[in-house]
Parts: structure tokens; sequence; C-alpha cells
């Protein structure tokens, strides 16, 4: 998470991804940060160590965050408070 | 002296412990006041300013000042003279190759232990014998506990939020001992690692796992380091770039398997060299593993201990080094 | 009697000088992507098959990755160089 935000403050729009078991960490990070309300996304499937994924899984979790990972890049953010 | 701390006010004791709790400055066991005028006095003893930077968090947007850990040190129940050695284990555990952010957050819950040697340890009596990793013990108890308690309350590293442990640990509350430096002629860990005797250090050495290598029935030096090859092969230390060669492993070795060591003329270097050239071996299947450190001298040998169990106690490591610090003399 | 005790903590999380995100792009068409894998477990693989399936259908101009040398460290000053002066949007991952 701490390298997205790094990376957005260097002027580059960044999509992270964040393990289910580590969401809280990743809020916690954005929150520090200064960006409470960051949005990031989620691997939530399979919900398994992720060292013994299986290649169609991973094509299947890619496929399933690419629509995501687009949304998130294009997303115009709201103007600052 | 003044500090940077926000004071606040109680009607006693009782007050400030529930308060303590409810705003998560605690782990979960009564603390001491850390009132100014303790906080002053630990600091004065030391030698600090309370603006003195021990170490910082970028990740966390974490700077740990002096005062910071005297607070802490307080808290934990600390004596006076106990500070420096809080102040060389924060320093020792936020140096980068330390990891506070990844050893004090990861899912695996790993531990942060605190290994004193020189003089202190005798001035200070800190356990190095029978029951030197349990309760009991001053020292012991509280420099880790502080150490702890600097994690958590400057760090951040509070479960549900930077702590994601899924289990973590009972170690997590403190975890300090000090070598019997004068169990044998081996040369002492913070000598090994290039301090003078009659320093006094700290080593701060975060790790996964703690197993035992428990052989109650070899009687060699050989039998003995062999047992304790194949606990550590049976875990196997992974590594990283950036871990490079300098991964430790922390092998605790017992009274009863010392003995054989001694009666047999093996250094340290000795059982050292052995212990590397057998784990540094490839793999040979799932129980058998390689153990992913670069030199003899990464293999971190300290006697501690007391009869009876004829164990070894392995910390495996987790992605940090160990960092040795000095103890800098107290100003009494 | 009353006692007066210190706050032990680093103080409140969160705000201060706060610096903005990335303004964001209209389309991907053309843009360079950053991939910042941490290494942990097949996370590498996950961020390469997103960079094909982002390569066949956005049009991107290239991928720049960097894989971090250790799982919650930033990455090595070159592999920022290079990603900061190569990449318009990038992808992170994946942890905490």
């Amino acid at each position: 998470m701490r390298d997205a935000v790094e990376l957005e403050w260097a002027g580059i729009p960044t999509a992270c991804v964040v393990h289910t078991e580590l969401i809280g960490s990743a809020r916690a990070i954005a929150r520090i940060s200064g960006h409470e309300t960051y949005e990031f996304l989620d691997v939530g499937y399979p919900h398994i160590p992720t060292a013994i994924w299986s290649p169609d899984e991973i094509q299947l979790i890619a496929d399933t965050l690419t629509p995501q990972i687009r949304e998130l890049l294009l997303k115009q953010l709201p103007p600052p408070e | 002296m003044t500090l940077a701390a926000e004071p606040h006010t109680y009607a006693d004791y009782d007050e400030l412990l529930e308060d303590y709790y409810e705003r998560g400055w605690t782990d979960g066991l009564p603390v001491v006041p850390p009132t100014a005028e303790k906080v002053q006095r630990f600091l004065t003893l030391a030698g600090l300013e309370p603006d003195e930077i021990l170490g910082s968090v970028p990740t966390r947007a974490v700077v740990v000042t002096a005062e910071h850990a005297a607070i802490n040190a307080v808290m934990a129940g600390c004596r006076p003279e106990y500070f420096p050695a809080v102040v060389a284990a924060v320093r020792a555990h936020l140096d980068e190759m330390g990891n506070c952010h990844s050893t004090t957050g990861t899912l695996s819950g790993a531990v942060q232990t605190v290994i004193i040697n020189g003089p202190v340890r005798n001035e200070w009596g800190v356990a190095s014998g029978q029951g030197c990793l349990g309760p009991g013990f001053r020292p012991n108890a509280t420099i880790g506990r502080a150490l702890r308690l600097v994690i958590r309350n400057v760090c951040r590293a509070i479960p549900g939020f930077l702590d994601r442990a899924s289990f973590s640990s009972p170690m997590r509350y403190s975890f300090c001992f000090a070598e019997n430096e004068e169990a044998s002629d081996w040369v002492p860990l913070h000598v090994q690692r290039g301090f003078a005797a009659e320093q006094s250090t700290v080593t701060v050495a975060s790790f996964m796992n703690f197993v035992p290598a428990t052989d109650m029935t070899s009687r060699t030096c050989v039998d003995i380091a062999n047992s304790i090859v194949k606990t550590m092969r049976s875990k196997g230390i992974g590594g990283d770039k950036w871990l490079g060669q300098d991964h430790n492993v922390v092998a605790i070795v017992g009274k009863e398997h010392h003995r054989y060591f001694i009666e047999e003329g093996w250094s340290k270097a000795d059982l050292q060299h052995y212990l590397w050239e057998r784990i540094h071996e490839p793999t040979s299947g799932p129980d058998d593993r390689f153990c992913n450190i670069g030199y003899p001298e990464g293999i971190l040998v300290v006697a501690a201990g007391g009869a009876g169990m004829a164990e070894t106690w392995l910390l495996m490591p987790h992605l940090a080094h160990a960092i040795t610090r000095v103890i800098e003399p107290a100003q009494l | 009697m009353a006692i007066i005790g210190l706050d032990p903590s680093s103080g409140p999380i969160g705000g201060g000088d706060t610096k903005l995100l990335a303004p964001r792009p209209n389309s991907l068409s053309g843009q360079v992507l950053g991939l910042v894998a941490n290494g942990l477990g097949r996370g590498e693989d996950m961020l390469d098959a997103i960079a094909r399936n982002l390569m066949a259908t956005d049009d991107l101009a290239g991928v720049v990755k960097v894989v971090k040398g250790s799982v919650s460290i930033a990455p090595h000053p070159d592999d920022w160089a290079r990603l900061t002066e190569g990449a318009t949007v990038a992808i992170t991952g994946f942890g905490g």
C-alpha cells in the first residue's frame, strides 16, 4: 500500500491489490498516509495462500481483477477539500 | 527538561489504568504510571535529550524518540538503570535491516527477542540460567516488555490495525534473556560480533518459529550437532535479495548440550562451522530444507538455560537481520 | 492524590500535511503500465497475467515491472527511478 501511495504522490495513478487478510493493514497505511478513503482492490478468491495458486487460479484472479483495475485507474477523483 | 508528550490527569491509579487500557496504550497488563518525573529521571540517567531520535518507521510515518522509549520503559516496569538497554534495543529493532514494518505487521506473528551480553548481565541480574526464558526476572521481563510497548504504542503495531498476526504469540509480551558467558570459554555473542568483552550490548532478533532441538540420548558433540541440524532443516530458512547473505538464526544451547561441547573442546566457532556446512546443503525433500544463512557466523550461538532438559532452542528468523547495539553506560 | 500520566503513543494517526493523489487519465490507451511485485508467493504471476490482459484490450504503450527485494520494503532506488520515469499508471501487489 505504501508503494501505491508513494506512486500517487509521484503523479502516477495506481491500483493497489491487497490480499483479504491484509486489508486492515492496507487501510491503516492509507490512513497514516493521509488518504483514509483511498480505494484499493481485494483479492477475495481463492481464499488460500498465494504460494499454492495454480496457473488456472492465477488467470481467474487476473480476469476478475482486470476490469476492476481499469475502472479504478480511470475513476476520477473528487476535488481536494 | 521539557517533554513533548501530552499529559493526562487522573484521580487515582485505577482511573489511569482503565483509561490507558481503553486508549489501547497497554499490552493488557497493568502498567506503571509514566509520570514526567520518572520519565525525566530515565532520560537523565541515559544522558539523552527527550527529542533524541532513536529510529523511524517510514512506512508508518513514525519517528521514535528517547522520550517515547522512556515513557514506555517506565510503563513496562523497568528500573531506571535498565533504560540504556531499552534504548539500545529500540535502536537495534529500528535499524533498517531490523525491518520493523514487516516483523511487527506480519501474519506470522514474528517475535522480537532481546539478548543481553556483557557486564550489565551480572550488575542487573539478567537471567541466563535456569528458567531464563520465562517469568520471574525483572530485567528480563521489563526490558523485553518495554521494547514491545514501544512497538505497540509508538510504532503502531496494534492487533487489528498494523499488527495482522493470525495467532500472535505470548512471547510478544516480553522476550529477553542474557547469554551465560561464564558457562565456558566460548566467545560471547557480542565479542563475536565485533564488540569488546567489557562492553554491554543487546542483540535484537525477530523470529517466526521457536523450535526445540531436543536430544536426550546423544552423548557426543557430533550427534548433538546433527540433531540441531536436523531440526533446523525440518523448518528451513528462506531468504530474499534484500536480506542477502547476512541472515541469522539463533541457537540457544542449553546446559545439557553445552556440557558435551565443553568436554570435547568444541569452540563456538567449531559448532558454527559444523552446523553451517550441513544446513547449507541443498534440500532433499519437504522435511529436509535448505537454510539460507550466508556464512557460519550468521548462526548466532548463545549459551543459556539450566540443567535437566537436553535441548537447544532455535529461533528461526523472520525477514530481518539480528542487530547488535551497545548499551551506553548509565550516568549514575 | 491525582496522577498525571504521559501519552506513550506517537500521537494521532493521519492528518497533517497530506499530499495529493495523482490525477486520473481518461483512457489507458497509450499509457505505460508500471507493475510493482512484492515477491510474495505467486503475486508476480498474477500481475503479469493482469498486464497481459490489459495489453490485449487497452492499447497500452508498454510495461515497466519492478520486483521488490523483500515483501515489506520499498523498491530499490534504481528500480524506483525506472518506475517513476517510465510508468504513467501502475499496479502494486500484493500484500498490505
